[in-house]
C-alpha cells in the first residue's frame, strides 16, 4: 500500500528578485518519514523550509504540505494548518524573550486547541507534556522552566525551541539545524528524541543540518546540493 | 487571554525603555492641569473680589497699583488721604456702601488694617476660633475687637481674648504706642496673601485711638465703594476725580483686573502651550520607542503568527501597549496634579476655592486622542506585516 504524503514539491522555483534560490523538480516525503537534508551555508535549506512553512512565497511550481496545495491555499487555512499540524525549529531558536521557558513551549497550545488537546491527552496537562518532552531533552531542573527565556544558554534555548515543536503531536515536524549550538554528544541525543518522539506520534520529521557526520537515525539522507538545482545563487559561498 | 498574557510580560520587558517618556507625559498632564487651575482659581478668585466693589478710590498712583493693593494687598500701601473725604462720599445718594480702609498702624512690625466688617466680606475673609461674633464670623464685636492673620497668630501663638497694642508708623518708638490694646475676637483663616500677616480692627476703634493719642490729622489709604445702580458708575467715576480739591484717584476694579487678565491670560496660555508640547515630545518619544523595536519585534511576530496568533490580535498588542502607557501617564498625572493642589491649597488656599472646570479634561482628551493616532502607525504596520507572514 502506498504511505500518503507529507510533502510534494514538483518544479518549485524560487527567485529573490533576478536571484535564482530554489529550483527543485521533486521532493516526495512520506507521512512518518524522518528526512536529514544536508548541505552547506547558502545551498537553500533554510529557503526550502521556509517554502513548506508557508512563511516565503515560490514563483512557480507545486508545493503540497499535508495535502494542502500551498499555491492556492486560503490564508486562514495555512494559519491553521501551522497552527495545527506543523511544529518548526528557527535556525536561531525564535523564543520569545519576555516570556518564561515553559511558556516559550507552550506557545503552540496557547493558540491551538488541536495541539493543546494532543498534549492533554499525552500527559494530563499541557504543562506535563511540556515537562515531560524538556526532561527527554536532558535539562535536570525542569522546575526552573519559570525563568525568563534570557537566563539560559545558547544550547538550553535551542532545547526549548525543539521542544515547542514537539509539543501537541504536530503531523509535520520543519527543524532547521536544530543542533548548531550544541556539542557533538548533545547532538546525538537531540537528533535521536526528534527521531523518536517523530516516529512515536507517526509524524514527519524534516530537519535540515550543514554537519557531514554523527547524523544517525534517520530514514533518508538528502543532499541539498544535488535536491536543489539553483546553480547561479549570489549567496552560495565558495570556499 | 493568552494575549492579554504576552502584553502583561511583553510591557514589563519594554517598561525600562518607556519609563522617560511615562514619567515626561505625566509629568506635562499634571503641570497642564496645575497651571489650568491655577489660572481658573485666580480668575475666579479676583473676579469673585473684584465685583463687590465698583470703585476704588484713592491718592494719585497707578490704577493698577490702587486696586492690587486694596484687593490683593500686593504691592505697597498707596499715600493717605483725608478721612473727611470718605464721610463726603459715605454721605452720597448713589453709594449702596462705602467702607473706609487704613494700614498706617503696625503691631510688632506688622500692617494694622483699620476698617469694617464690610471690607473683610469683600475680601471673603474668614474666621476661625472666635469669640462672641455672629454671621460669618468676621463682625467686629465692638471698637477694640481685632482679627490676626493666621501666620501671625502661628507665630506668636495668639489666642482669642489676648490684648495687643498698636503703633502709628512701622518703625515706632514707644512714644508711638496707642493707649487702648486691642483685643483679638478671632483669627482669620488663612488667604496666601499678605492678609495672613496683618491685623484687622474696626476703622471706629482706630480713630478713638489715634484721637486719644494726639494723632492731629485723621487719615486713610483707600476707600471701597459699592454702588445703588451700576449704571451710574462712570458718571460717579468722573464726579468724584473732580469734586474734591485733593487730587484723586478713582479707579473701577473689574476695568482695571481685566487689563491685567489679558497678560495673565497670554502667560497662561504661553505655559499651557509649553506643557502641552512636552505632552506632544513624550508621545512622539512613546512613538519612536515603538518604531526602534519593530525590527525586533518582526522576529516576534513571525514566531507569533507561526504558532496561529492572528493578525488584528498583533496588531492589538502593538497598539494597547502604547495606549496603555499613555492610560498610565494620564492617570499618573491626574494623580500629581491632585497631590500637587491639595500641597498647593494648604498654601495658597484660594486654590481649593475651585473644581477644575471641565473644558481643562480636553487637554488630557486631546493628548490621548494623538497618542492613540502615533499608536496606530505601528498597530496598522504591525497588521499588515502579520497578514503577509
Amino acid at each position: 500500500m502506498m504511505r500518503p504524503k507529507a510533502v510534494t514539491v514538483r518544479d518549485l522555483e524560487q527567485y529573490i528578485g533576478e536571484t535564482e534560490i530554489l529550483k527543485i523538480p521533486e521532493l516526495t516525503i512520506n507521512t512518518g518519514e524522518t528526512v536529514c537534508i544536508q548541505g552547506g551555508n547558502g545551498t537553500g535549506k533554510t529557503a526550502l523550509l521556509r517554502t513548506l512553512m508557508g512563511l516565503t512565497r515560490f514563483s512557480s511550481g507545486e508545493v503540497l504540505v499535508l495535502g494542502n496545495d500551498l499555491s492556492m491555499i486560503k490564508p486562514s487555512l495555512l494559519e491553521r494548518l501551522r497552527a495545527d499540524a506543523i511544529g518548526f525549529v528557527f535556525q536561531h531558536y525564535r523564543l520569545v524573550p519576555y516570556l518564561s521557558a515553559l511558556d516559550n513551549i507552550l506557545l503552540p497550545c496557547y493558540f491551538s486547541p488541536k495541539r493543546k488537546e494532543e498534549a492533554e491527552k499525552r500527559s494530563d496537562t499541557a504543562v506535563n507534556d511540556a515537562i515531560r518532552i524538556i526532561r527527554k531533552l536532558s535539562l535536570k531542573d525542569p522546575s526552573r522552566l519559570s525563568k525568563n527565556i534570557s537566563n539560559y544558554s545558547a544550547g538550553q534555548q535551542q532545547r526549548f525551541a525543539i521542544a515547542r515543536a514537539l509539543i501537541g503531536k504536530p503531523e509535520l515536524v520543519l527543524a532547521d539545524e536544530p543542533v548548531s549550538a550544541m556539542d557533538s554528544h548533545g547532538k546525538k541525543a537531540v537528533y535521536r528524541i526528534l527521531q523518536d518522539e517523530c516516529r512515536a506520534n507517526g509524524s514527519t520529521l524534516i530537519c535540515t543540518t550543514h554537519d557531514e557526520s554523527g547524523i544517525d537515525g534517520f530514514d533518508r539522507y538528502l543532499e541539498m546540493e544535488t535536491l536543489n538545482l539553483a546553480r547561479e545563487r549570489e549567496n552560495r559561498w565558495s570556499l | 487571554m493568552v494575549i492579554m498574557k504576552i502584553m502583561r510580560k511583553s510591557l514589563r520587558q519594554r517598561a525600562g525603555r518607556s519609563i522617560i517618556s511615562i514619567i515626561a507625559l505625566a509629568f506635562s498632564v499634571a503641570l497642564l492641569l496645575v497651571i489650568g487651575h491655577i489660572h481658573e482659581a485666580v480668575r475666579s478668585y479676583a473676579q469673585q473680589v473684584s465685583s463687590e466693589a465698583d470703585l476704588i478710590v484713592g491718592a494719585p498712583s497707578q490704577p493698577v497699583h490702587l486696586v492690587l493693593y486694596s484687593l490683593f494687598r500686593i504691592g505697597p500701601p498707596p499715600p493717605v488721604i483725608p478721612w473727611e473725604i470718605y464721610e463726603d462720599i459715605a454721605g452720597q445718594q448713589e453709594m449702596e456702601w462705602v467702607t473706609p480702609v487704613s494700614t498706617n498702624e503696625s503691631h510688632r512690625g506688622y500692617t494694622v488694617t483699620g476698617t469694617t466688617a464690610r471690607y473683610m466680606d469683600t475680601l471673603q475673609l474668614k474666621a476661625v476660633n472666635f469669640i462672641g461674633s455672629s454671621g460669618k464670623g468676621t463682625a467686629f464685636r465692638n471698637d477694640y475687637s481685632a482679627f490676626i492673620g493666621a501666620e501671625l497668630a502661628e507665630e506668636y501663638q495668639y489666642q482669642p481674648g489676648e490684648t495687643l497694642t498698636i503703633a502709628n508708623g512701622f518703625s515706632p518708638s514707644l512714644k508711638d504706642e496707642y493707649p487702648t490694646p486691642f483685643i483679638i475676637q478671632g483669627i482669620l483663616t488663612e488667604t496666601g496673601t499678605s492678609l495672613d500677616n496683618n491685623i484687622l480692627i474696626p476703622i471706629e476703634g482706630l480713630r478713638k485711638n489715634r484721637k486719644t493719642h494726639g494723632v492731629k490729622s485723621d487719615y486713610i489709604n483707600f476707600i471701597l465703594i459699592k454702588l445703588k445702580r451700576r449704571q451710574s458708575l462712570f458718571a460717579v467715576q468722573q464726579a468724584l476725580k473732580s469734586k474734591y480739591e485733593v487730587p484723586l484717584e478713582v479707579v473701577i476694579p473689574v476695568l482695571e483686573l481685566e487689563k491685567l487678565g489679558y497678560y495673565e491670560r497670554v502667560l497662561n496660555n504661553v505655559f499651557m502651550a509649553m506643557s502641552f508640547i512636552i505632552g506632544l515630545l513624550s508621545l512622539m518619544m512613546i512613538f519612536f520607542n515603538l518604531s526602534a523595536g519593530f525590527a525586533e519585534r518582526k522576529q516576534e511576530v513571525e514566531l507569533l503568527r507561526m504558532v496561529g496568533a492572528r493578525p488584528w490580535q498583533l496588531a492589538g498588542l502593538t497598539l494597547a501597549e502604547p495606549m496603555l502607557h499613555i492610560l498610565f501617564a494620564l492617570f499618573s498625572g491626574v494623580l500629581v496634579y491632585k497631590t500637587s493642589t491639595l500641597f498647593l491649597g494648604s498654601w495658597i488656599p484660594v486654590i481649593n476655592s475651585i473644581q477644575l472646570p471641565v473644558q481643562q479634561l480636553f487637554w488630557l482628551l486631546a493628548l490621548f486622542l494623538l497618542g492613540f493616532l502615533l499608536a496606530c502607525l505601528p498597530a496598522w504596520r504591525m497588521y499588515g506585516v502579520s497578514k503577509r507572514t
